[in-house]
């Protein structure tokens, strides 16, 4: 598979007052051609500092170091003017909070049209056919009815699939889609996962999903990333980490899931600006031991799923002696 | 919405009366004699005696008991008319019409020039938040907003009249002659619409869709056009009514200061002599003209802002 997106090393600090709060450290994956990875992990641990860093919309105060190559180009540090070209039309994305994510003042149906007449010269008619057609996929009113709707006229999982129209329209290469079930109730939940899925199959789009809902994660993503303190833990196929889960963070993850008995990790994750000495886990772990406090470098466990803990192959021999007695 | 208008200009009605009245006893119980009051500004200390007293209380029927007065007031007010002045002794409404036209103009031109100074500033100040300019606007907000208005007045004469010569001190004299008044009752609605719009537009700019507005890949222009002065602008419509308001207020001060002959000019003459019914005529004038604007301001809030639709009482 193509690489579509390459993250390489990415660092991302934030300055507060003098000082450099580090928030994603030597982050790298990458995304191919019409895959979905989903990026999980707890409030806080940098996925969507990490989907912003993509989209170039971190604030002001952000020192971003690293590389992040989409096609081959580089697009970090490219000019402003040129990226825009990229934004709507190549990488688009799906926010979060559907509440508060459209404007208020403008009709849901042109709100959508501006994606593609800010790109091409369309004539109006087929633009707001094109509007129409969309919402009729994701199942809202059509002909015409949701088109002259203001955001507020209507539900939170319509905004929310208003939301997904637009990252759909322009057809888009890459989307990076941030938390789309977090603001909608559960029935809801599948609804949405359903519309993505079916993106990628019907249109061949590539996705970066951050959530941190592991079950919808494990619908419709083909890889699945873990975050844990700006860093990715674990990174595999999404059998892989699901079931046969290596980093001990993962592990606690997925035991905490309500299915598999609702077993609530121990501590808390510590703040950005007092990290333990090497592994950020170590301090929560039951693994723990002398090589945990030296720095931790990503290592292949088994054939494409790599994870951040130098004591792997010890925690896979336990599993497994787990499992035979 | 023609259900909402109706009942809000039956509340105006009610306002109406409740000040009209409230003034009328507040000049009652104000010291002075109301018939010395006026031959004093109309002849002079001199003229004062039991005589002139007597004729002037038997001719605007001062004799009869206040309660009296005023039911008579009233009456004159509900058939239409407002009265005679006692100090120039002819109907107040045909003072108030010619005055009216000097204040609006005043006004006018201190409103229009405080909005085309006030958006485009506080518009730009936001988007270069804590720029230069942004410093600028908020150390000036914060200066003019403290000064008083007359003494602007004395300062802007002081500099354009008596050092460099090129405006008319006062009176209405020309256009060049509305230049320092219509400045001067502006510096204060400047201060507060550019700080109303500023943070107005600092909101807008802070919301989801304006990352979404970028995320689209739409040119920068559209964005702050279409997206975020668009979204601005209602909270400042309410402010610019309730600065009319301040026009009118201010207005008092500043016709009297540069001898502009405005409903506020005479509004303080009347006071002085204790007319009245012309104070009562400017007073319910002001009133009406500020609770006029407040309606017109819902209505146009309405047009612009889709969330807003009133109806005659029960929610839409």
């Amino acid at each position: 598979m193509k690489d579509l997106l390459q993250v390489k090393d990415l660092n991302v600090g934030f300055l507060v007052g003098k000082r450099e709060v580090q928030v994603l450290r030597n982050v790298s994956f990458s995304i191919g051609e019409g895959e979905i990875l989903g990026v999980i992990g707890e409030t806080g641990c940098g996925k969507s500092v990490t989907g912003s860093a993509v989209l170039r919309l971190l604030p002001e105060n952000a020192l971003v170091k690293g590389e992040i190559l989409y096609k081959g180009k580089e697009i970090l540090y490219m000019e402003e003017e040129n990226y825009r070209e990229l934004r709507g039309k190549e990488i688009s994305a799906i926010p979060q909070s559907p509440g508060t994510s459209l404007n208020p003042m403008m009709k849901v149906g042109n709100q959508v049209a501006e994606c593609i007449t800010g790109k091409e010269i369309r004539k109006r008619e087929s633009v707001r056919t094109a509007v129409n057609d969309i919402f009729r996929r994701l199942q809202l009113p059509g002909k015409d009815r949701c088109y002259g709707n203001y955001p507020w006229e209507l539900s939170g999982g319509m905004c929310q699939r208003v939301l997904i129209g637009m990252g759909m329209i322009t057809h888009a290469r890459l989307l990076i889609v941030d938390e789309p079930t977090k603001a909608i109730d559960w029935a809801l939940r599948k609804e949405v996962a359903d519309i993505l899925l079916r993106l990628k199959q019907e249109m061949g789009c590539a996705m970066m999903m951050i959530t941190h809902d592991i079950g919808v994660a494990s619908y419709v993503a083909d890889r699945v990333a873990v975050m844990y303190c700006g860093e990715i833990v674990e990174v595999g196929k999404t059998e892989d980490i699901l079931h046969h889960p290596i980093h001990p963070y993962t592990r606690g993850l997925i035991r905490a899931m309500p299915a598999n008995g609702f077993e609530v990790m121990e501590g808390f994750m510590p703040s950005f600006s007092d990290l333990p000495e090497g592994c950020n886990f170590c301090t929560r772990c039951r693994y723990r031991d002398t090589v945990c406090s030296r720095p931790q470098e990503m290592e292949e466990a088994d054939a494409g799923h790599w994870v951040r803990c130098r004591r792997w192959g010890e925690i896979i021999k336990s599993r497994e002696e787990q499992l035979c007695s | 919405m023609a259900k909402y208008i109706v009942k809000r200009l039956g509340v105006v009605l009610i306002v109406l009366w409740l000040v009209s009245t409230l003034t009328y006893f507040m000049v009652h119980v104000t010291p002075g004699d109301t018939a010395k009051a006026i031959i004093v500004s109309v002849y002079g200390e001199d003229a004062v005696s039991e005589e002139t007293l007597e004729r002037v209380r038997d001719k605007f029927d001062l004799k009869k008991p206040v309660y009296m007065q005023y039911l008579e007031w009233l009456k004159d007010v509900a058939t239409g008319h407002l009265g005679t002045s006692y100090k120039y002794d002819k109907p107040v409404l045909e003072m108030l019409a010619i005055r009216v036209p000097n204040t609006i103009m005043l006004g006018g031109a201190a409103f229009l020039l405080s909005v085309i100074i006030a958006l485009p500033i506080g518009i730009l100040s936001a988007l270069r938040h804590n720029g230069i300019l942004d410093h600028g606007v908020r150390g000036f907000v914060l200066l003019t907003s403290s000064f008083p208005s007359f003494w602007i007045a004395l300062i802007l004469i002081i500099i354009f009249s008596i050092r460099l010569k090129l405006l008319p001190v006062s009176g209405m004299t020309g256009a060049a002659s509305i230049v320092l008044p219509a400045v001067t009752l502006s510096v204060g609605m400047i201060a507060t619409t550019t700080r109303m719009m500023r943070s107005s537009m600092l909101d807008v700019l802070g919301q989801d869709y304006m990352t979404v507005a970028k995320l689209k890949g739409l040119k920068p222009g559209k964005i702050i056009w279409g997206h975020a002065i668009r979204n601005a602008i209602p909270p400042i419509v309410t402010v610019l009514g309730l600065q009319i308001g301040h026009i009118l207020g201010g207005a008092v001060i500043v016709e009297n200061i540069f001898s502009w002959p405005g409903i506020g000019a005479l509004f303080i003459d009347a006071v002085n002599a204790k007319d009245l019914p012309m104070i009562e005529g400017c007073v319910l004038l002001i009133t009406f003209g500020y609770a006029i604007v407040n309606v017109i301001v819902d209505i146009i809030y309405a047009c612009i802002d889709p969330r807003v639709r009133y109806t005659g009482g029960e929610r839409a």
